[in-house]
């Protein structure tokens, strides 16, 4: 059977958890989302790019350059507070989701 | 980090931004941030070990391919129909360098059936009735919307685009055939160069159907609605024009929309020939033809028409019918006039394209020409014959007469009126000869 696959949406959703903690560029972004969940979700890297742009259009987040001290500037980003009040909706309404799925599935 | 590093990871990234259409304006801060990350991924894998040109193909293959990034990023700048069509069609799945020969000859092949419906477009649509132009127009256009994508995308590999340029290069050949064996005119001889064109393409892409697949291999399928849609630009453009044709236009007139009313009166007396004596108790008859028109064409040769006004009078005539005719003369010309107005609405001798519809006796002095700026909704013209009896028997049996009316090159109407009758003429089969055929505007 096909494992569980990540909408556009869910994506987004783990692109604002992880920046609720602090603003982070792409390839930050990437490696703590691969380190965070185990490798477990292991997509495409330039994958997080569109999800950010998107994010960024929809407002939900802000980003800034930042120069690095050894290599390219980069492109940080962090929530806006439209951004947190979308990832309390968003979170909540994934809990009530997993609950639900859960007690079809059992735990 | 290596020139030949540098340049694959920057490739890559350009390709991503190709694909996704993305504004100029916007490009530079994404082109940055796009190389930042493959650069900082780059390092990660040399560090790791990998040489330099292996370890920029590992960041390449982490980062994802250039054509499902750029179809997403293309999401986020453009709308959701240019994303779903545009973004899915264009997007560059091989490198140029893998590109076969023939996909040149292909390409050819879409360029010039380009070309050939531009011409089309420009040249035959002007011509062409409203409904006609906007119905022909628009399948040009869906068909020229193909052919251009399909141009573009198949150089960038992709599968849809070889299916596309392939059915083209079918379509010519065909075509070509056709126009081969049946040609436009009896003594015509057809050579069929775009034929012989396709023909050789066609077996050059079978000679080198390994390389083109390989070619296309990395391109994904279309969904339903995007192959019906391209099925419908390569279809429509064939079709249309000729189911457009065989069908009435709104917008023009039909033998419906006129009445076409003859009456004839008769009687016996004076006809006074010019320069000469004055006739007594001579057989006269007055014949009127009354049209009027509850619906008139609009733009009937299309906007090309307003430009080059085109003779294009209606024609009407007459003919007197046995048992003898009469020695025919004109006591005065006929007079043919609006009778809203009383303005002069056309002239006695036709010379428009309408003759031809009018059987083959009837010509010159036997016909008048409707003006056809005249010609207004629910308005009547009047043409009224002044006829007498130019032979010695002055008892001769009256005669029947035959009118006839031509509208442009497209129907005719006819009548028969005997003294003191009248009749509306009715649609008849054209007896001069059948109006021109409308020419497939599509031009393989």
């Amino acid at each position: 059977m096909r494992p569980p696959r990540l909408d556009r949406g869910d994506f987004s959703l783990l692109i604002l958890g992880l920046l609720a903690g602090r603003e982070m560029y792409g390839y930050e972004l990437v490696a703590e989302l691969r380190k965070r969940s185990d490798a477990v979700i292991d997509l495409p890297e330039g994958t997080v790019y569109p999800a950010l742009r998107r994010l960024e259009r929809e407002g939900l987040i802000g980003g800034r350059w930042v120069d690095a001290a050894n290599g390219p500037r980069r492109r940080y980003y962090g929530l806006t507070p439209r951004g947190r009040r979308a990832l309390a909706d968003g979170r909540s309404a994934w809990r009530r989701f997993v609950a639900a799925a859960d007690g079809m599935l059992g735990r | 980090m290596t020139p030949e590093v540098e340049r694959l990871l920057r490739d890559h990234v350009a390709a991503i931004l190709a694909n996704a259409g993305i504004p100029r304006h916007a490009r530079a801060d994404l082109e940055e941030e796009l190389v930042g990350h493959l650069v900082e991924r780059w390092h990660a894998h040399a560090a790791d070990g990998l040489e330099a040109v292996d370890a920029a193909g590992r960041a390449i293959a982490d980062f994802g391919t250039s054509a499902e990034l750029g179809s997403e990023l293309g999401r986020t700048y453009h709308s959701r129909l240019w994303a779903s069509t545009i973004g899915v069609l264009l997007p560059t799945v091989a490198p140029a360098a893998s590109r076969p020969g023939v996909v040149g000859g292909l390409r050819f092949v879409l360029g010039l059936a380009t070309v050939l419906t531009v011409i089309a477009l420009a040249m035959t649509v002007p011509t062409l009735t409203p409904a006609r132009a906007l119905g022909t127009g628009t399948a040009l256009v869906i068909g020229l919307t193909g052919l251009v994508l399909a141009f573009q995308a198949l150089g960038r590999g992709q599968r849809w685009a070889l299916t596309y340029a392939i059915a083209v290069t079918v379509i010519l050949l065909v075509e070509g055939i056709g126009q081969m064996v049946a040609p436009a005119g009896p003594r015509s001889i057809v050579i069929p160069l775009g034929s012989i064109l396709a023909a050789g393409v066609l077996w050059a892409a079978l000679n080198s159907s390994q390389q083109l697949r390989a070619f296309v291999r990395p391109s994904g399928r279309l969904n339903r609605a995007l192959c019906l849609g391209l099925s419908i630009s390569l279809l429509a453009p064939l079709f249309v024009p000729g189911a457009l044709a065989a069908m009435p236009d709104p917008t023009q007139a039909t033998a419906d929309d006129l009445r076409l009313g003859i009456s004839m009166t008769c009687d016996r007396g004076e006809v006074s020939i010019e320069n000469g004596p004055t006739l007594l108790d001579v057989q006269r008859a007055t014949l009127v033809i009354d049209s009027t028109w509850s619906h008139t064409d609009l733009l009937p040769y299309g906007l090309a028409g307003v430009l080059t006004h085109p003779d294009n009078a209606d024609t009407s005539g007459l003919r007197a019918l046995d048992p003898r005719p009469w020695l025919w003369s004109y006591t005065d010309e006929p007079t043919i006039v609006d009778t809203t107005t009383g303005q002069a609405a056309g002239w006695w001798g036709s010379t428009s394209p309408s003759v031809g519809l009018l059987p083959t006796d009837i010509a010159g002095s036997l016909t008048f020409a409707i003006d056809p700026g005249a010609i207004r909704p629910n308005r009547t013209i009047r043409a009224t014959w002044f006829l007498s009896n130019a032979g010695d028997d002055q008892q001769a049996q009256w005669p029947r007469m035959e009118v006839f009316y031509a509208h442009l090159d497209r129907f005719l109407l006819a009548g028969t009126v005997a003294c003191g009758e009248t009749v509306l003429g009715r649609q008849v089969p054209p007896s001069g000869g059948a109006p021109a055929p409308v020419l497939n505007p599509f031009p393989f």
